[in-house]
């Protein structure tokens, strides 16, 4: 481990315990800020009793079916979009508009058409990861440098051979870099989602939890969809680099 | 590579950016075959659009380009291109970089394969043939680059300052090679470079450019050409001087 890490660690457990001495000392309700050691006891009885896997299972599922989903569809609209010049000029606003929409206000109308649920869930998650995958594949796509672009004329390239064995290619580590941005939304996404319209889930637990002022779950929810979060993050992370393994990239992230 | 034979001509060749100013006016340039062409000129002197022009990358917005009598009306596989930078694909090893022309028409062959191997052998870096471009040192990355655009043995090659930014060792290794290769395949060769030196020890013709206009043309006589004491000839020394009055005094705008 190297020593950044290692401080991480510390600061970590360091903050942990300062928690613990100041709700002991100022004697603060356990209904507004619980102690970190309540939280890590109905932490550990919710995982050992098996209360809280159902809802890790389904939360997860939600993530992983709305990244899917919202990270293909923007990936194949990132390439439509900037090999067809005529069709980012007349979809670019509609792209625009469905972004700049509160994702969470279309919620409701989503559970009229879809029902309460998995399939709603999904569908905002794919929604809020659909455009960093959009963005960051159009960008990528203009990214090779002009010299291979000409490189692939001389050598009488197809358009669509220009697109798989350059652009595609030549763009990956910022399109990658939009995998990694939508893996995290897909997450906040899915939790948000299960707020409005979930009855199973750690979003929904939360909601659950609030109605009983059972704060103490909710830290304990927090917890479970923060490491959550990071396992996703770190897997893309693995990911990335195994793909971009043979590139001069600058520094390790 | 039926035009092995066939002379590259550029005829009255005019280019400008549309609302710009011109960047060439009336280039004329021919090369018979095997011809070993230099063009010098300052920056931002047209050399380099000239190129691309010459190699079908820009159509002249008049004038004409032809290989032999046929008209060239955009890139051709006739013409191999070295850029100023090595453009290696960095997610291809150097082997599959170098046979890049030929993946992207048809399956690679073993004698495909054995081709290109040869081709890094005679430059020496036979045995980086699976590094990836970034392990590779910028010498190196040349040469792969050399090599991807002669592998398919084209007639022509056009090269836009390919040595430009490597070490002045490096460059006169690089600058045999070339000369080696190209010889060998008799390749005509279209070379764009700002180092007068090197214009005189490659090349059998070199013409100067000034804004926009080829202003001097001038044969390369030097005994034993392009071997390692040519460089230092009197003659060749005479050529460099006679090339540098050529490109000062700058004349600054274009006449009308």
């Amino acid at each position: 481990m190297t020593g950044g890490r290692l401080a991480s660690v510390a600061l970590f457990i360091g903050l942990g315990l300062i928690w613990e001495v100041w709700v002991n000392v100022s004697g603060v309700s356990p209904l507004l800020v619980p102690a970190p050691s309540a939280v890590l006891a109905v932490l550990w009885q919710g995982l050992t009793d098996g209360f809280l896997w159902p809802h890790i299972r389904i939360t997860f599922a939600e993530t992983l079916l709305g990244f899917a989903l919202g990270s293909t569809i923007g990936f194949a609209f990132g390439i439509l979009l900037s090999e067809v010049d005529m069709l980012r000029r007349v979809l670019w606003p509609y792209i625009l508009a469905s972004q700049v929409v509160p994702k969470l206000a279309l919620g409701p109308i989503f559970i009229v058409w879809f029902g309460f649920g998995l399939t709603s869930i999904v569908i905002i998650t794919a929604l809020i990861c659909f455009f960093p995958l959009l963005e960051t594949t159009v960008t990528g796509l203009r990214s090779a440098p002009a010299n291979q672009r000409d490189l692939f004329r001389m050598l009488g390239a197809t358009r669509l051979q220009t697109l798989l064995r350059l652009k595609i290619p030549a763009g990956l580590p910022i399109i990658l870099a939009g995998v990694r941005v939508s893996v995290v939304l897909a997450l906040v996404g899915a939790v948000v989602g299960e707020f409005i319209s979930g009855g199973q889930g750690l979003g929904a637990s939360i909601i659950a939890a609030q109605g009983m002022m059972d704060t103490t779950l909710m830290f304990a929810l927090f917890i479970v969809i923060t490491a959550m979060g990071m396992l996703f993050y770190q897997l893309t992370l693995l990911g990335e680099r195994w793909l971009l393994r043979r590139r001069q990239t600058g520094d390790k992230i | 590579m039926t035009d092995r034979a066939s002379a590259l001509t550029l005829r009255q060749v005019d280019f400008a950016y549309p609302g710009d100013a011109p960047i060439l006016q009336g280039a004329d340039l021919s090369l018979a075959p095997g011809d070993f062409h230099c063009l010098v000129g300052r920056s931002g002197s047209g050399k380099t659009t000239l190129l691309k022009i010459a190699a079908g990358l820009l159509r002249p917005t008049s004038g004409c380009v032809a290989i032999g009598d046929t008209p060239l009306d955009g890139p051709s596989r006739q013409i191999g291109f070295v850029f100023q930078t090595p453009s290696l694909l960095e997610w291809r090893t150097a082997l599959d970089n170098v046979l890049l022309p030929v993946s992207l028409h048809r399956r690679v062959t073993a004698s495909d394969r054995a081709r290109a191997m040869d081709l890094l052998a005679l430059m020496g870096i036979d045995a980086h043939a699976n590094r990836y471009p970034c392990q590779m040192s910028g010498g190196q990355q040349s040469r792969v680059s050399l090599a991807r655009a002669l592998v398919t043995q084209p007639p022509f090659l056009v090269m836009d300052e390919p040595f430009a930014a490597v070490d002045a060792i490096t460059r006169e290794d690089l600058q045999n090679d070339l000369l080696r290769l190209t010889h060998a395949q008799g390749t005509t060769v279209l070379f764009v470079t700002h180092d007068i030196a090197e214009a005189v020890y490659l090349a059998s013709h070199v013409s100067v450019m000034q804004s926009g206009r080829i202003t001097r043309s001038l044969a390369i006589d030097v005994p034993d050409r392009a071997c390692g004491n040519s460089r230092y000839h009197p003659r060749a020394i005479r050529h460099c001087e006679t090339i540098k009055a050529a490109l000062a005094p700058p004349i600054g705008t274009v006449a009308p």
